[in-house]
């Protein structure tokens, strides 16, 4: 009795203790860094100041904002117009299909995925996997260029995050309760019908999980910009990694890593809200 | 009252191995309150949901209205159900759950408003419109369902278990207020339970099934005194079965009397007596008590014969008997229920 409850302390302690070495203080520190003011060198001098949340809406910046989150949101709703169909149907399949199905999703997030980045370039460059086959083909004469454009950086980030998305949104199918679908024909509603009012709204806080474990994301992974898109694609993670590597402006990487911070948190602020609505089974019963 | 609603021919589905219903037969008159009853696992359930069209037989027709609907899926039956766990959607409150299908059906909504608060009247359920299921009690939820259900106005209303998830007190008075509604609406109810007591209450008529096949149809009256089966005799109450064998010369080897029963030599035959039909009498047969209960008003009185035979007694003495005394028990001729049943054991 007493050693498991030391043990449950020791275990308790230790969670707060890693969250509060590892999450909170560095993300006080970021924000803390954010109101500061940095010299020329690069070294932040203890000055309090709105500078950089003000230079946030410089029009450089504030045009690669708009262009980093056009393309969080693309990858967002292709994976999520993907994933979910995807989910569907492998919950539908039988027990045996269905576990081999799950692992071909999930095994590619297993492997490294600045590895799987690289191995986007065999398939998009010129003397690459499809141009070859297109021209094989013959619905080309010459290579198509497929690297370095921004459609190439959409297309790998869904690759890379497909699992992410598929995940919650599989799970949460899953667990929905089938009787609510009996129910819906029941009433009187097709397949259609059912999908659109029972099925999918139930399924919203596997979506809203999904959205959040893509969206931000996307607006950080500077090395998928870098080696697909050749650099010319500009997302919020590059200046914020420029920011702290070549620029050296630690007080407005921070500002801009807070900004990212806000719009992971405002997702899941609509996740908490959707959940809260639709994650109520019927097994609850209240007293009269 | 006599035409036929809902009629089930040589319904059969297996899953796998296991057949779940065997040659089902059975038709519903219009207005019919008819309870499928069994234990669990006798294929009721399964039953239910051919009708619904949630489960396709393997073989066989159903005809609601002399329409085969056996093809059709659940949207274009005109019949509804109230599901065992309630199946009320989490995501709406309790006017959008009862509106869902009046929405589908394309009515109007002032008529939806007007429709949905009368079916809530019914249920007695008036101003919750606007509740979240989830703070709804068990008792709520399940007038909810049965509002979502009526409010198609279905030709047959099939109802799962509807009082399993209920307590116990809270069984009874829905029990009550279930063919008060049925009564009300005069639909005809296809209700599934594996209680005897709802069965005996509510019925207009009971079907008994077990091991996927039907062991009886008939009134509650009826299956409580003239069981056709051994399963039915023992299924319904708690009755006194004795076994016989036909000893030549209309005897028998009953410890009670028993007459005038034509039976072949050597033909086993059980008498049925139920424990509230042995009466203390001075021409009795005698026997001693062995021990004895009160249950709800009813003096519960295990006796033993002279052969070893325990023998079950209801009575509402009020002077019961102290166990090991002497008594004469009789059983009228009328009250002795004879069932032929090659195919069961005791």
């Amino acid at each position: 009795m007493k050693k498991s409850n030391s043990l449950k302390i020791f275990s308790t302690y230790t969670t707060y203790l890693f969250l509060i070495a590892f999450v909170l203080i560095p993300t006080l520190f970021i924000i803390v860094v954010s109101f500061l003011k940095a010299d020329s060198l690069g070294n932040i001098k203890l000055m309090f100041t709105f500078e950089n949340f003000k230079k946030l809406f410089d029009p450089v910046y504030l045009n690669i904002m708009v262009n980093s989150l056009k393309i969080a949101f693309i990858t967002t709703i292709s994976a999520l117009l993907l994933a979910y169909p995807l989910a569907y149907i492998i919950s539908k399949t039988g027990r045996k299909i269905q576990q081999a199905l799950f692992m071909l999703i999930i095994l590619p997030y297993w492997t490294n995925s600045l590895v799987r980045t690289y191995s986007f370039l065999i398939v998009l460059r010129s003397d690459g996997i499809i141009n070859k086959l297109l021209m094989m083909l013959g619905a080309i004469t010459e290579p198509l260029q497929l690297l370095y454009t921004e459609g190439a950086v959409i297309f790998a980030m869904i690759y890379l995050l497909l699992p992410v998305m598929f995940l919650p949104i599989y799970s949460s199918i899953t667990k929905l309760d089938f009787s609510f679908v009996e129910a819906s024909h029941d009433l009187g509603a097709n397949k259609f019908q059912t999908f659109l009012s029972v099925i999918l709204p139930l399924t919203i806080p596997g979506v809203m999980a999904g959205t959040i474990l893509v969206f931000t994301p996307c607006l950080g992974l500077f090395f998928i910009s870098d080696l697909i898109g050749g650099g010319k694609t500009v997302l919020l993670g590059n200046i914020i990694r420029d920011q702290f590597t070549s620029t050296r402006n630690l007080p407005f990487g921070s500002a801009l890593s807070v900004l990212m911070m806000l719009f992971a948190l405002f997702f899941i602020a609509i996740y908490y809200k959707t959940s809260y609505l639709s994650n109520t089974k019927t097994g609850e019963q209240n007293n009269e | 009252m006599e035409e036929t609603i809902l009629s089930i021919k040589n319904i059969k589905k297996t899953f796998g191995n296991t057949t779940a219903i065997s040659d089902f037969n059975l038709d519903i008159k219009r207005g019919e309150f008819i309870t499928i009853l069994g234990p669990s696992g006798c294929g009721k359930t399964t039953l239910l949901r051919i009708i619904a069209g949630l489960e396709t037989p393997d073989s066989g027709q159903i005809f609601l209205d002399d329409i085969n609907i056996s093809e059709l899926p659940p949207e274009k039956r005109n019949v509804n159900t109230v599901f065992q766990n309630f199946a009320l959607f989490p995501h709406m409150n309790v006017f959008e759950n009862i509106a869902y299908g009046l929405k589908l059906k394309k009515f109007k909504k002032d008529e939806i408003k007007t429709l949905v608060s009368d079916a809530l009247e019914l249920v007695k359920l008036t101003g919750y419109e606007n509740r979240r299921i989830t703070q709804l009690s068990g008792g709520q939820k399940q007038r909810v369902a049965i509002a979502r259900a009526i409010v198609l106005k279905p030709e047959v209303l099939l109802l799962d278990e509807p009082l399993g998830a209920l307590d116990y007190k809270l069984r009874l008075s829905m029990q009550t207020e279930l063919k008060k509604i049925q009564m009300t609406l005069n639909t005809t109810f296809v209700y599934i339970t594996h209680d005897q007591d709802e069965a005996l209450n509510l019925s207009d008529r009971i079907v008994l099934m077990s091991n996927a096949t039907i062991e009886q149809i008939a009134t509650p009256d009826e299956i409580y005194k003239t069981p056709k089966t051994l399963f039915a005799a023992k299924f319904i109450g708690e009755p006194n079965i004795l076994k016989g064998l036909h000893i030549g010369d209309n005897q028998y080897d009953f410890s009670v009397l028993i007459q005038n029963f034509n039976l072949s030599e050597n033909e086993e035959v059980f008498a049925v007596i139920r424990p509230e039909s042995l009466k203390i009498s001075d021409d009795g047969i005698n026997a001693t008590v062995i021990d004895q209960s009160v249950k709800g008003g009813v003096v519960i009185t295990n006796v033993i014969l002279k052969n070893g035979t325990v023998l079950r007694m209801h009575s509402f003495d009020t002077k019961p008997y102290a166990v090991g005394d002497n008594i004469n028990i009789l059983c009228s001729n009328k009250d002795v229920h004879y069932i032929v049943d090659k195919s069961k054991d005791i």
